[in-house]
């Protein structure tokens, strides 16, 4: 298959880390749960979701240039992106061959 | 096979063992995946995406998936306690060569970045290791299918 993932291209990204060592469903979950017991974050991302009170339903229009800068290195990024993007081909791939479909 | 289809063999046949006849009676459970859609495995994908952000309050429902190879989606929708109406959010991370750059309504944008950057990717990783694993019975490192589960094309 060759899928692999660049885990050397993010090093600085210890969570990706633990979370690519773990051994099983379990160790993931509590790995996760003292991520979140430890700093909350996975709350804040969740209480970030919540629309605005004056939120309105205008569409995605501006531009993509207009978000701020990432603060992560083009390198790093690249390798962040290439690790969802590869696991996102494979979800596709496990999707299709379980429903008998041709992949692409 | 429902339960009224096995009382009626029980009835044809004047006993419950059922096997014996050469009938085999699948778990509702066990439908194949063969029959299921790309829409509807991204729905079974979804279930365990709601999983992995913290208990979905209640009266909230809450999904999160992947949509295609550059896109991941969050919606939530909920009754809102005061007004009584229907709410809901969706929340589209698009996966782009310089960053995750994170669409909510309101022509709110930004990219990922820090603390959050980190979370988005192990939420990721975990959905994609469960979904491998419990949907699709692959070893999520290598894509292959996992001895230990059964094949999901068997089911």
């Amino acid at each position: 298959m060759g899928f692999e993932y660049s885990e050397n291209r993010i090093g600085t990204l210890a969570s990706y880390e633990d979370v690519k060592s773990a051994q099983n469903m379990r160790e993931a979950a509590a790995l996760l749960d003292a991520q979140r017991s430890a700093d909350n974050t996975l709350n804040e991302l969740y209480a970030a979701a919540q629309p605005q009170p004056v939120a309105n339903v205008e569409s995605y229009t501006q531009p993509v240039e207009a978000a701020p800068a990432p603060q992560y290195s083009a390198e790093q990024q690249a390798g962040i992106s290439d690790i969802l993007t590869n696991a996102a081909d494979w979800l596709s791939f496990a999707r299709a061959d379980a429903t008998s479909r041709k992949v692409g | 096979m429902t339960g009224l289809l096995k009382k009626t063999l029980v009835l044809l046949t004047g006993t419950e063992d059922l096997s014996s006849f050469g009938f085999k009676i699948p778990a509702a459970s066990q439908k194949s995946y063969k029959t299921l859609s790309k829409r509807e495995l991204i729905q079974l994908e979804s279930e365990i995406g709601a999983q992995l952000f913290g208990p979905v309050p209640v009266g909230h429902h809450r999904q999160f998936f992947n949509l295609d190879r550059t896109t991941w989606i969050w919606y939530e929708e909920w009754i809102d306690p005061e007004t009584k109406k229907r709410k809901e959010a969706t929340i589209r991370y698009e996966v782009h060569h310089n960053g995750i750059l994170k669409a909510q309504e309101g022509a709110r944008y930004n990219f990922l970045e820090g603390q959050e950057l980190t979370n988005f990717i192990a939420a990721v990783q975990i959905y994609y290791e469960r979904v491998m694993r419990e949907i699709y019975h692959r070893d999520p490192v290598t894509g292959q299918k996992h001895p230990a589960f059964p094949s999901a094309s068997a089911v």
